[in-house]
């Protein structure tokens, strides 16, 4: 620089440089930051088999009593949330929040489910909680709020955080039979940012899938044009479930949608009779949860493509009673 | 003037104006949840009196929202152009930007015009054609610009620049975390979890930097010279109490004149422009003499007139008489045939109303949570121009949100309450057959040869909010089995909200496309969608086949009688609705008779196909059986039969019009009835598998030597009963289950008490294992009763006693685990 505010033009190409080589060195950086290891299953030493506790109330009042205690007793039946989350671990709860509508409509994850496990995982030492969902409705606000999902989990302790944008990565599916490469979120496969990651789907029929239960609760998970997936959905969604590690599914039935699903919108289509719905299944296994969901439904588990094929492809167990099944009501 | 003067009023004027800058920012970056909690978040643009006449005026009718602009109105009487320098936000933006280009300024050379006049014009202008039917006041307001400037595009432009800059530094190492803190911090203060973008944000930003960019030249320059509610303001402001006073002590220093942001002051400070001082308050402050004061009363002298031209009046006056009609003019929807398939925000008001109202501010634009409404550049002519439009492919309308209903201060999307928005339809979606992905694929089918399955689709299905969907699938199934689901809209319930179009993976244009419809209208209010009559279904052809006669309907069971005298009984035992039934021929000279059965439910359409299945099972809608060249099909609440009535006809015939009549059919959800899930399936024959609730099916089914006269199960409509017969090989005779579930377990004991005691009275011989009552009768038949909580299992013509009771304890099991 020459004289004040005035700039040569030897100056100019030498900050002009300084600066470039600054921006390039910076970002030049981040790429050789160490490529961060996957997720893998939590070891834990919760039992193998299936709990379903079931519990009936029509108070509204007394729902959220209801249903935190079935959650709480399946959790303690199955061993309890501290064989699985220990001191320290950070938890991340992927319910279904996928749609802008009323709990009573059966189209999210009941709130009280989700709070009951941030609860319990915070009474096991986890050190966060979060709770977060790539919602279907474009904007997650809304659906985060009318779900009732935001506030119960807030005040019950956890972080409830919308997605971001930019945190989509595309991974390649190791076996993936039809998917080989697909985009996941970053904070539900790293192992430096989850160490358990509890998947809280709700029981609904659905259009394309026929029902959507634990397995196809991972769309909410993973990024890119999940329209795209739904021709051939099956084999994708078995695909999916082979790169996530899912280490506990809690199946809220306490409402199910029977038609018009995944959307809902009409108290006709929801079932709370206490022989199909009112009721929480929990498991490690996600196949035998989906395969047990389908009962509720009347469908036998092998009718649905994806339940089958996971199955198959040795994600699970479709016999629910195989590694043990436990059932009670309170 | 002695001693030191007070300067309060200048600073009053500086915190006021901070505050309502700051008010307006804070309305519009947190627009959406206070909207949300009912704030009236767009209290700034219903002050602005400009757009309240020029609407008022094109509309010919008072609206009320608009009460704060007459206060501001009424309040330039004693208070002048107060507006301008106090509260208004473009005001404050082009006093900010101003303070920038100060520098620049001063190499300036003045060769701008700088008359004032032309604010009065443009006032005329625009009110003269507000009276002609054309409202463009909007275009010319401060606060719908500030509005739509700032939110449309500066506010988008700081979102996507602090996300990528924080998403630059986020990815180095150390520092990342810092910046992420920050990042998260400046998305809260912003109110952008969800990055906004508009169409058009660039022609916008333009016009807002045309009107900053006269600051290089001139301060203030809009506000002189082309605010046209300045111009309103100046026209009340000659009542006002605050008028400029220069005392004797004035020594023409110029010094105000050199201040003054208007330019209002004359003659080295002596005099004063009518209606131009905007009572800022800085002359006030900067006179060494304190000679300046506001007051009621004003020197004649030091007024100083701007003149107005009567020819210059004359000529907007004409300009807007000509060109009113020719901004009318409309060649899009002259194309369209006078819809222009826009999709207006759900309550706009019908078009020509719309347009009077509707003062082009975009905060519908902002508030929309989708980011789906934007503006329209030409698609509705010139008039048009900045009405807000929905874009469904960019962002849907949201079944759950009222929020762009509550924003407008002008009433052209009128408030609606949640329950009512949900009823009305913006618009109607349409599939374009030749995108979407199943109906290209089920044309292709006799070519596919595999990976069918990738032709299933179905998002827009699955996000359809409308609760009882208004989109569906008809189902083709092929020789093969292979099944493709078309979908297809239902128009009488489709509310045009386009998130179909929004998810359709089809790239590019979505293969399902939402026209608007103007006026909006509201789609019928039914609880539970029936396609009633089934006369639908029956159209005039049937591939070769044409209808004989009019379809006929027999509805209810007075009707049914009429139709099949004897046989009525059973099918009303499934609370039958109504039959319909048209006969067909072909040229040929062939005929046939097609039945479409419709009951309350699909469980009971299933069973009244149960009933009177007979022969193969194939493959066409939810069941289907073939007998001979006699065919019956369940489909949800359907049951459809087609029999020959003359002349020779094959069995592809027949499935070939069954198949037909189940393409033009919706719903092809298979709802089987619960029970069916606690028959065991070892051994079961599927097609003997029988569905009903009265006694008077099982009258017709052989279970015993002795008659069953009495209805000894206790079944009644309440009772849900399924019989099916089980087989260990071909050539066994069958074995039959019969399990009944009761509206209680009461029921269920007094059933199997009074079954137990018809048996005893055969003189049967009785043996009770594990609650299993057994009788063998004299022809080595055995027959066993159990009773689970409400449930009754019973088997018949069971060659064995342990076949029975094997068969029974599986379901025991059954009923016990998925109970």
């Amino acid at each position: 620089m020459n004289s004040k505010g005035k700039i040569s033009r030897r100056g100019f190409l030498k900050t002009g440089i300084a600066v470039g080589a600054g921006v390039y060195g910076l970002s030049y950086l981040g790429t050789i930051k160490k490529k961060p290891s996957l997720k893998q299953l939590k070891k834990h030493d919760l039992k193998q088999g299936m709990v379903v506790v079931h519990g009936n109330t029509t108070n509204t009042q007394e729902e959220v009593i209801v249903v935190k205690e079935l959650v709480r007793r399946a959790i303690s039946a199955l061993g309890g949330m501290s064989k699985l989350v220990s001191h320290g671990d950070r938890v991340l709860i992927k319910p279904n929040i996928a749609w802008n509508q009323e709990p009573e409509f059966a189209a999210n994850t009941n709130p009280y489910v989700v709070a009951a496990l941030v609860e319990l995982c915070r009474d096991s030492g986890a050190r966060s909680v979060k709770v977060m969902d790539h919602t279907c409705s474009a904007n997650p606000e809304t659906s985060y709020n009318r779900s009732g999902i935001a506030s119960a989990a807030s005040q019950a302790g956890a972080k409830v955080s919308y997605v971001s944008k930019n945190r989509f990565r595309d991974f390649v599916i190791p076996d993936g039979t039809v998917l080989k490469l697909w985009s996941f979120y970053e904070e539900m496969v790293y192992k430096d940012e989850v160490d358990v990651l509890i998947n809280v789907p709700i029981a609904k029929q659905h259009g394309t899938s026929r029902l959507s239960m634990g397995l196809k609760n991972v769309f909410g998970m993973i990024g890119g044009d999940r329209g795209s997936l739904h021709t051939d959905i099956h084999p994708k969604i078995a695909d999916l479930n082979k790169f996530v590690k899912v280490d506990l599914t809690v199946l809220d039935a306490f409402r199910i949608l029977k038609k018009n699903g995944p959307t809902g919108g009409r108290l006709d289509d929801v079932d709370n009779s206490p022989e199909h719905a009112r009721r929480i299944i929990v498991s490690t296994d996600p196949v035998a949860v989906d395969a047990y969901g389908a009962t509720l439904f009347g469908i036998q588990p092998k009718d649905v493509g994806y339940i089958r094929k996971s199955h198959e492809e040795g994600l699970g167990e479709m016999d629910y009673t195989l590694k043990g099944f436990e059932e009670f009501h309170i | 003037m002695k001693g030191k003067q007070n300067n309060w009023p200048f600073y009053a004027r500086r915190v006021i104006q901070c505050i309502s800058f700051s008010v307006f920012i804070y309305l519009l970056l947190f627009l959406d949840p206070l909207t949300e909690r009912d704030a009236s978040a767009n209290i700034f643009l219903r002050m602005s009196p400009l757009s309240a006449i020029g609407a008022m005026m094109t509309v010919r009718a008072v609206i009320f929202n608009y009460w704060p602009a007459f206060l501001i109105l009424l309040l330039t009487i004693p208070f002048g152009r107060y507006f301008c320098a106090w509260i208004c936000p473009l005001g404050t933006t082009i006093d900010i930007t101003d303070g920038f280009f100060s520098g620049l300024r001063r190499y300036a050379r003045r060769s701008v015009y700088d008359g004032r006049r032309l604010k009065y014009y443009l006032l005329a202008f625009l009110l003269l054609s507000s009276l002609l039917g054309l409202q463009c006041a909007g275009w010319f307001d401060p606060l719908s610009i500030a509005t739509s400037v700032f939110a449309i595009s500066i506010h988008p432009y700081i979102v996507h620049m602090g996300n990528s800059f924080f998403g630059y530094f986020e990815n180095i190492p150390f520092m990342g975390y810092f910046f992420s803190f920050f990042h998260a911090f400046f998305k809260e203060i912003l109110f952008a979890h969800h990055a906004p973008f508009f169409r058009a944000h660039g022609i916008l930003l333009f016009a807002f930097i045309l009107i900053i960019t006269f600051g290089i030249v001139v301060r203030r320059y809009w506000c002189r010279n082309l605010c046209p509610m300045g111009a309103l303001f100046a026209l009340f402001s000659d009542w006002s109490l605050f008028k400029r006073n220069v005392s004797s002590t004035c020594t023409s220093c110029g010094l105000c004149v050199e201040k003054c942001g208007m330019g209002a002051i004359e003659s080295g400070g002596q005099s004063t422009k009518e209606g131009e001082c905007i009572l800022c308050m800085t002359c006030r402050k900067v006179c060494p003499e304190y000679s300046v004061t506001f007051r009621r009363q004003q020197p004649a002298l030091q007024k100083y007139a701007i003149d107005l031209s009567r020819r210059a009046f004359v000529v907007s006056g004409i300009t807007s008489a000509a060109i009113t009609p020719f901004l009318k003019l409309n060649y899009r929807k002259k194309i369209n045939k006078g819809n222009t398939s826009i999709i207006r925000p759900p309550g706009a008001v019908n078009e020509t109303e719309f347009l009077a109202r509707c003062i082009r501010c975009g905060e519908c634009m902002k508030v929309c949570k989708t980011n789906g409404i934007h503006p329209v550049l030409l698609e509705y002519g010139i008039e048009g121009i900045w009405t807000p439009q929905l874009i469904p492919r960019i962002g849907y309308c949201d079944y759950g949100c009222v929020l762009c209903t509550r924003v407008c201060p002008s009433g052209a999307i009128k408030r609606l309450p949640l329950e009512e928005k949900r009823w009305v339809a913006l618009g109607k979606a349409r599939i374009d057959h030749n995108r979407c992905i199943p109906w290209v694929g089920y044309s292709r089918l006799p070519e596919l040869e595999k990976e069918w399955q990738d032709f299933n689709c179905g998002v827009c299905e699955e996000v359809c909010p409308v609760p009882t969907k208004a989109i569906h699938f008809n189902t083709y199934v092929d020789e093969q089995g292979r099944e493709i689901r078309r979908p297809f809209v239902r128009e009488d319930v489709c509310v045009g909200c386009g998130f179909c179009e929004k998810v359709c993976p089809v790239l590019g244009t979505s293969a399902i496309v939402v026209e608007g419809i103007q006026p909006q209208t509201i789609v019928r209010k039914e609880k539970t969608l029936k396609m009633s009559p089934s006369g639908n279904f029956l159209p005039v052809t049937l591939g070769k086949w044409k209808r004989i006669s009019d379809p006929k309907i027999y509805e209810g069971s007075e009707k049914l009688y009429e139709y099949i005298n004897g046989g009525a009984e059973p099918y009303l035992s499934y609370s039958f609705l109504r039959v319909t039934n048209a006969e067909y021929g072909d040229d040929a000279g062939k005929k046939i008779s097609i039945d479409i059965w419709e009951f309350d439910t699909a469980e009971n359409a299933f069973g009244a196909f149960t009933k009177d299945r007979a022969g193969a099972e194939i493959k066409l809608g939810n069941r289907a059986a073939l007998f001979e060249n006699y065919l019956s099909v369940w489909n949800d609440v359907y049951c459809i039969k087609v029999e020959p009535r003359q002349g020779s006809i094959s069995a592809g015939e027949v499935s070939s019009v069954g198949k037909s009549i189940i393409d033009v059919m919706p719903y092809k959800k298979e709802i089987l009835p619960d029970i069916i899930r606690y028959l065991p399936e070892n051994n079961l024959v599927k097609e003997s598998l029988k569905f009903f609730h009265k006694k008077i099916i099982l009258d017709n089914i052989y279970l015993s030597d002795n008659f069953i006269e009495e209805n000894v199960f206790h079944l009644s409509e309440q009772t849900d009963a399924i019989i099916a017969e089980y087989k260990h090989g071909e050539e066994e005779s069958p074995l039959l289950l019969m399990l009944v579930k009761y509206p209680d377990s009461n029921t269920a004991s007094n059933a199997l008490e009074d079954a137990v005691q018809v048996w005893r009275t055969w003189g049967e011989k009785e043996t009770i294992t594990d609650s299993i009552h057994t009788f063998q009768s004299k022809n080595a038949c055995y027959t066993s009763f159990l009773q689970e909580k409400h449930f009754l299992a019973a088997t018949f013509l069971s060659k064995s006693r342990e076949e029975g009771e094997k068969l029974l304890k599986c379901v025991l099991e059954r009923l016990q685990r998925i109970r």
